[in-house]
Parts: structure tokens; C-alpha cells; sequence
């Protein structure tokens, strides 16, 4: 009982410590699990360009504006040789092991980052300069080596000519923003995450929204009749359902994994901010004291179970939602007969969206008005009182 | 009320659904749908405040420059749980956090219950309220805020420092002039024995001499010397000049410690003490023993603020009636602005009392806030320096209180006439 206790006092609200709490870790570790599946799921649903397009190129190397690198980084080492080795690109690799090299290339950015970040002021200044500098080295040494060995050989001369020299670091520029298209927001979400910055994490969030987005747009039908960049639109139509009971289509599932990874991604990694906020803002002294640990605890916990039980009542709702206008459809279906049935029927059954999208909307309303009905905090707020009860 | 969070969720979600269904697509509206149903889900959980708060603090009358624990026990009395909310204990700002913190983040169950501990030091004499306790739900996804007050409040009042000024008097001319007087020996409530006298109805039990009674054969009382020898006054000029100076050094906080000590001395020798403050009225509070005295002195003193002009003359012409024959009095003043001070302590002098000018030094307190010129400052010393020795040409003990000397040191340098 006295080991016990002691591992208890042993316990305190340092950040070092806290850094390295269960809880903590988990929604880290739950925040990053997030983020690499959305870029997969992304990676495959918006990842490839249309089949005309492929036919186009015949055989050769191309380029479509998808969430994929390696396509890219092929069409770009036609013209010059990448100077990131093709294994750290993916290059050459197919499936996920062409995320491995680039994610490797993230992981250690987050690693250093964060681990200057626990460094002095000084040893982060030297770094940017000393970055700066190899940069200013690697633009000019170039040119100033071909001028005037141009000059050598040829008498003097005005540097115009050389001035291509300057673009020598170009390559490997657009080598990290053919790789910054889907692994600009990991590598700001794992530094984000790992490296406790909000504003990467929304960084990372309104850049994954920003791609659907983008990519909404330029598939629409009318931008791409116009203007073909050979990217592969979603299906208009969201498909039969056909999983959990006929509950969501694939389509469907697909695409709702993916709005509820981003969501488990922002607010798991925002929760271990926060929690590590509050435990930095308190006193030394209140660091150590019992009833501010045992609080803690009590938050991060209800934290944690919040995420779970919100996150999976979330994606749920949203299911059902999704397949509210099929209730209606069926109830409207039992009023056989009258012509306003028939219509409303008509109208629900449209195959586009508006009719899914008023009856989820319905139903988001009758979600939101279950809390005026049910008292659930006191059932919850009961049951919770009656197992302590039998537990003392 | 809703957050930026949540009100930016809520906007993206209708606007990715309305997007959405612009251009049938599938991602935009699943991805709108999911932020309203988290909102909605969100929405079931609501904290709450009805709590049980009790404070309990280490003292409630302080002394400048104390410390205090305060303890604040928060109790979940209803059947649900509070959810994630802060707790805010509001301490007024003249108090400053000495160890731990006034807030804690919690969730209780039903029944369950916390305690926070944080001690306050107080640099600043005064009337205070430590409460009401704030109190503020935050969704666990920071996406609803509510804030509340629950009204528990506890007073305290800061009385300024009293500083040892025993053997400071001691050394100085300050005590000498009372020697005389301490040999008075008049009937009254003390503790030496002064004479027997006959009882008289009314006279306690306890005092009769029952050997005298035995040895006369007639109920006789003792009677005891009165231990109050003296009645001092202490005139704390509390005018609106006296604000001069910073917060914590000024010529009003300088002239409380002086008062306090004071009169917190000569209570202590069981003299009666009595304290007249005057700025935009006068305050008389009439001269007393005891601690109780004591308590009414530090009282009111807590409660002093700077304002008005009340010249000192009209102090002394209104209480000359009620100041007894050979009292000392202590006049706490910077002398600043008030041409009326040197007919008064003229004329306090000029009937015997013995008269002590403690006076802070509003230039040097004024040189702690602002610059002066180094010639302003020395034709403004000069000047001072010229009233205080005319005053001390009155007969009155005068002492330049200098702001970075200590109440001890000060009174040990008396000028005498």
C-alpha cells in the first residue's frame, strides 16, 4: 500500500513527465495514426488521373495535379537528375513503400525540429544562419565558377550568359514541392504534433481541405470540360449501401474515413496541446500538489473518453443521417397512393444530392434537439454514482 | 455561447454542404455533415456549476506584508458530472499570488470533491474580498464556453506594518519628556495598589481587602493606580498630497507604519491613545487603552485613503477642547501645501504639549516617480529644511523622515529646540 502511495507522489505535472504520460502519448500517437491514414486514404481517392489522360501521354512520363509525388518527381527526372535519392523519393516504388523514403525524410525533419526547439535561442538563430548561408554558397558559387573560368578562357565579359548558373538550386526546390504536395501537411502535422504547434496542426487540417477542394473544383464539370487537367472525379452518385447492414455505401465509407480521420487528427492533437498548456501555466508548487495531479488525470481521462465516444457517435449520426432519406423514402412508400406522397417520393428519390442532403440535415436537427429530451449527463451522472457506491 | 472554434465549424459545415450540393460533391458534404454531427453530439454534454464552494483562510486580519493560505474546497453536490470546467478563486489585484495558484482545471463526478491552496501576500494596507469564485465550462473540444460566478466571499482587512519602535525610543529625546508623567499617581483601572478607601455601593466584591475588614471591622476596598499615565495624540495628515510618492512608498502609507507603531508602543506602556485623521473631513477617534483601542486604531488606519485639503489649524482649533493639559502629540505630515501648520503647532506648543513632527519627505518621495532638476531639488530641500527649523523653533521635535530610512532609524534623530 505504501509502494503505492509513493509511486502516486512520485507522479507530478512536469512537462518532461507529462511528456511522457499514457494518455498524453495516446492522443499523440492517435493524432499521427490519423494523419498517415488520411494521406493514404487521400492518396487513393485522389490520387490518380483520368484514363484519357494516361492514353494521351502514350507510355510516356506525365503529370496531373493528383495527391501523388511519384508521378511527379518521374515527369521532373526526365529533364535533370534528382538530387535526392531516388529511394528517399519513392521513386521506382509502388503502393505504400513509395511513403516510406518520404516519410522517413519527415520523421527526421520532426525529430530535429523538435529537438532544436528544446535548444537555445542561439543554437536556432546559427542554424537559420548557417542554412542561409549554404543556400547564398550553393546560389552564387555556380555562377561566379562559370563566369570566371568563362573569363579565363575567353577574356572578360558581361555575366548575362551565366546568369542560368544562378537557378542551379531550382531542381531541388521543385524536387521538394513535388514531394510538398502530399507531404507538406504530414510533415507540419507530425511537427505539430510532436513538436506542440496549433497552428501547424490547422496548418495541416486547411491544406488536406483545401486539396479536396481544389480538387472538387477542378473535377467539376464544368471547369473540366473547359479546361482538362486530367484529373479522376469522384462518382455524382454515392452508390448503393451496402456495408454495416446496409447502413453506408464504399464511396460513402471512403470518403466519411476521411472526414473523420482529419477530425481525430485535429482534435487528438490540439487535446495533448492543450492538456500540456494548462500543466505548463500552473506554479511549481501546484506541479506537485496531489489534488491538481488527481484533477488532471480526471480531465485528460474524460478527454480521451470524449474522443472515443463523440468521435464514434459522430461517424454513426452521420451514417444514419446519410441514410435518412431512405426512411423517409420506405415511410412515405407505407402513404401508397395520394398524389403528395407520390411527389415527395419522386423529389427524395432523386438520385443527386439535394434530397439525401435536406433529409440528413433533418435528422442533424433532430440530433441536436435529443439533448432537450434526454437527460443523459444525469442517467450517465447516476450510473457512475451507483458504481461507486458498489465499488466502496 | 459558442467558440471561434465552433462557430468556424459550424460555418464550414453549412458552407461545405451547401458547396457540396452546388457541385454534387460527395466529399464536401460528408465532410459538412460529420462537423455538424460532431457539433450536434457535442451539444448533449453541457457542464455545470451547481457546487458546493467553502474558503477557509489562514487569518483574516493581516498585517502589510503578511501572508495568506487560502483554502477553497469545491464539492460536485449534484448527480452528474461537472464536465471539464475552471475554477477561478478572484483575488483582489493589490494581492499578489506568493505560492501556488488561485485556478484549477477540473471534472468531478457526482459527489466528489477538490481543494485548492494557494497563499496571497498583501503589500498594501486595506479593505479586501477574496471571491466570488468563477466559474467557467469549457467543451472538452473547446468548441462551447459558459461562465458563471458562484458568490462566496471572504474579508479580509491588511492594517499596516507596526514596526519595534521600543528601543528607537528609548535612545531618542522622544521618551524623555514622559518620565514626568509616568510618575503620576492617580486612582483607576490598573494594577499597583494605590490606597484603601471605605466601600462605597457598586464597588466590586473582588476588591474588597478582607483583612482589613477582619483588622477594622469595616468593609474596606483597595484601590489601584491608573495604569494609563498618559493620553498621546497622533494627528496623521491623510490630505491629498500625501499621495505623493509610488503605490507602496508614499507619505500616506510611510505615515500608517509611523501611526501604528506608535500608537501600537504606547498602548502597549498602557498609555491611552487617541488618532485624528484629517484630509477631506476630519476623524477623531477618542483617546482609549487597551488592545481593543488597538484594533480600533489598525482599523482605521486600514481604511485611510488620500483626499482633501483640510488645513491642520482647523484640526487643532476644533479638538483643542478635547486634548488633555500636557498630552504629546505625534503630528504625522509631509507639511506640504498647508500654510496654516506653523500658527498650529504654534499654538500646541504654546500650551504645554509636547509636540513630535514626523514628517516624510515629499521631495524625496516625489524624486521616486518623477526627475527633478538637480537645482529645483536643492532650492525645494532648502525650503523644507526651512520650514522644519522653523517649526522647531516653536519648541517641537522634529524629524525628516527620509523614504529609504527606516521608521527606528528616524525617530532617533529628534531635533529638539
Amino acid at each position: 500500500m505504501d509502494m503505492v502511495e509513493k509511486e502516486k507522489t512520485r507522479e507530478t505535472l512536469h512537462i518532461p513527465l507529462l511528456r511522457r504520460k499514457w494518455q498524453i502519448l495516446t492522443f499523440q500517437i492517435l493524432s499521427t495514426i490519423s494523419l498517415l491514414i488520411v494521406m493514404i486514404r487521400m492518396n487513393i481517392l485522389y490520387g490518380s488521373c483520368t484514363e484519357e489522360f494516361i492514353l494521351l501521354a502514350e507510355g510516356s512520363a506525365y503529370w496531373c495535379p493528383a495527391y501523388e509525388h511519384t508521378r511527379g518527381l518521374v515527369w521532373l527526372s526526365n529533364t535533370h537528375d534528382p538530387l535526392i535519392p531516388n529511394f528517399l523519393l519513392g521513386i521506382g516504388q509502388s503502393g505504400l513503400s513509395s511513403f516510406s523514403g518520404p516519410l522517413l525524410l519527415c520523421i527526421l525533419c520532426t525529430v530535429s525540429w523538435s529537438y532544436i526547439l528544446t535548444k537555445g535561442e542561439k543554437l536556432q538563430n546559427d542554424i537559420k544562419k548557417g542554412a542561409g548561408i549554404i543556400l547564398a554558397l550553393w546560389v552564387f558559387i555556380p555562377f561566379l565558377f562559370t563566369w570566371i573560368s568563362s573569363m579565363a578562357f575567353n577574356g572578360p565579359e558581361w555575366p548575362l550568359k551565366h546568369f542560368g548558373a544562378l537557378f542551379s538550386p531550382m531542381g531541388f526546390f521543385l524536387e521538394l514541392v513535388f514531394l510538398g504536395v502530399v507531404f507538406a501537411p504530414i510533415l507540419a502535422g507530425l511537427m505539430g504534433i510532436w513538436g506542440l504547434s496549433r497552428r501547424l496542426i490547422t496548418w495541416a487540417m486547411g491544406y488536406f481541405l483545401l486539396v479536396i477542394g481544389i480538387h472538387a473544383i477542378l473535377t467539376f464539370e464544368e471547369i473540366s470540360g473547359a479546361f482538362d487537367l486530367g484529373l479522376l472525379a469522384l462518382p455524382s452518385q454515392i452508390g448503393k449501401s451496402s456495408m454495416f447492414g446496409g447502413l453506408i455505401s464504399p464511396l460513402g465509407f471512403d470518403l466519411l474515413l476521411i472526414s473523420i480521420l482529419l477530425l481525430i487528427f485535429l482534435e487528438s492533437g490540439l487535446a495533448a496541446i492543450t492538456h500540456l498548456e494548462y500543466a505548463m501555466s500552473l506554479p511549481e508548487g501546484s506541479k506537485n500538489d496531489i489534488e491538481y495531479i488527481k484533477q488532471f488525470n480526471n480531465v485528460v481521462n474524460s478527454n480521451l473518453i470524449h474522443l472515443v465516444v463523440i468521435i464514434s457517435l459522430t461517424s454513426f449520426t452521420t451514417m444514419l443521417a446519410l441514410q435518412f432519406d431512405d426512411l423517409l423514402v420506405s415511410f412515405v412508400g407505407i402513404m401508397q397512393g395520394s398524389q403528395w406522397s407520390g411527389q415527395v417520393q419522386e423529389s427524395l428519390e432523386l438520385q443527386m444530392t439535394y434530397g439525401k442532403v435536406i433529409s440528413a440535415s433533418l435528422f442533424m436537427l433532430v440530433v441536436a434537439g435529443m439533448r432537450y429530451i434526454i437527460p443523459w449527463q444525469r442517467i450517465f451522472g447516476y450510473i457512475e454514482m451507483n458504481i461507486n457506491n458498489l465499488r466502496s | 455561447m459558442w467558440t471561434r472554434k465552433g462557430t468556424i465549424l459550424l460555418a464550414s459545415g453549412v458552407s461545405l454542404i451547401l458547396i457540396g450540393m452546388m457541385i454534387s460533391n460527395f466529399q464536401f458534404i460528408i465532410i459538412g455533415l460529420t462537423f455538424i454531427a460532431f457539433l450536434s453530439i457535442n451539444g448533449w454534454v453541457d457542464g455545470h456549476s451547481e457546487l458546493e464552494i467553502s474558503r477557509e483562510l489562514s487569518a483574516y486580519n493581516v498585517y502589510k506584508g503578511d501572508k495568506i493560505m487560502v483554502d477553497l474546497t469545491i464539492t460536485n453536490k449534484s448527480y452528474k458530472r461537472t464536465q471539464q470546467i475552471e475554477i477561478f478563486d478572484n483575488v483582489p489585484h493589490e494581492m499578489k499570488l506568493h505560492f501556488g495558484i488561485n485556478k484549477m482545471k477540473i471534472n468531478l463526478g457526482p459527489g466528489q470533491s477538490t481543494k485548492i491552496s494557494y497563499f496571497v501576500r498583501c503589500p498594501l494596507r486595506g479593505y479586501y474580498t477574496i471571491g466570488p469564485v468563477s466559474v467557467r465550462y469549457r467543451n472538452v473540444f473547446n468548441l462551447f464556453v459558459n461562465e458563471s460566478k458562484i458568490d462566496s466571499r471572504s474579508d479580509v482587512t491588511v492594517f499596516p506594518q507596526v514596526r519595534d519602535i521600543e528601543e528607537a525610543l528609548l535612545k531618542s529625546d522622544v521618551p524623555n519628556m514622559y518620565t514626568g508623567a509616568t510618575t503620576l499617581k492617580t486612582p483607576g483601572p490598573g494594577m499597583e495598589f494605590y490606597s484603601l478607601r471605605e466601600y462605597i455601593p457598586g464597588d466590586s466584591f473582588r476588591s474588597i481587602n478582607w483583612k482589613a475588614f477582619a483588622r477594622t471591622g469595616e468593609l474596606m476596598v483597595n484601590e489601584k493606580t491608573r495604569d494609563a499615565v498618559t493620553d498621546v495624540f497622533i494627528f496623521l495628515d491623510i490630505r491629498d498630497v500625501s499621495r505623493i510618492g509610488t503605490v507602496l512608498k508614499n507619505s500616506l502609507e510611510m505615515g500608517t507604519i509611523a501611526a501604528a507603531s506608535v500608537a501600537s508602543h504606547f498602548l502597549k506602556r498602557r498609555d491611552s491613545v487617541a488618532l485624528v485623521t484629517y484630509g477631506s473631513k476630519m476623524d477623531y477617534l477618542g483617546p482609549e487603552t487597551g488592545d481593543k483601542q488597538n484594533f480600533k486604531i489598525l482599523s482605521n488606519l486600514a481604511s485611510v485613503s488620500a483626499s482633501g485639503s483640510m488645513p491642520l489649524q482647523a484640526v487643532t482649533n476644533a479638538l483643542t477642547s478635547r486634548i488633555s493639559r500636557g498630552s504629546p502629540i505625534f503630528i504625522i505630515s509631509s507639511l506640504e501645501g498647508d500654510g496654516t501648520t506653523l500658527p498650529a503647532i504654534r499654538s500646541l506648543a504654546g500650551r504645554g504639549h509636547e509636540v513630535i513632527v514626523l514628517s516624510p519627505s515629499s521631495i524625496d518621495l516625489e524624486r521616486l516617480v518623477s526627475r527633478i532638476p538637480r537645482l529645483s531639488y536643492e532650492v525645494l530641500k532648502l525650503e523644507r529644511q526651512n520650514r522644519l527649523t522653523a517649526i522647531s523653533g516653536y519648541g517641537a521635535k522634529v524629524i525628516d523622515w527620509m523614504p529609504d530610512v527606516e521608521l527606528s532609524q528616524a525617530l532617533m534623530q529628534v531635533k529638539g529646540s
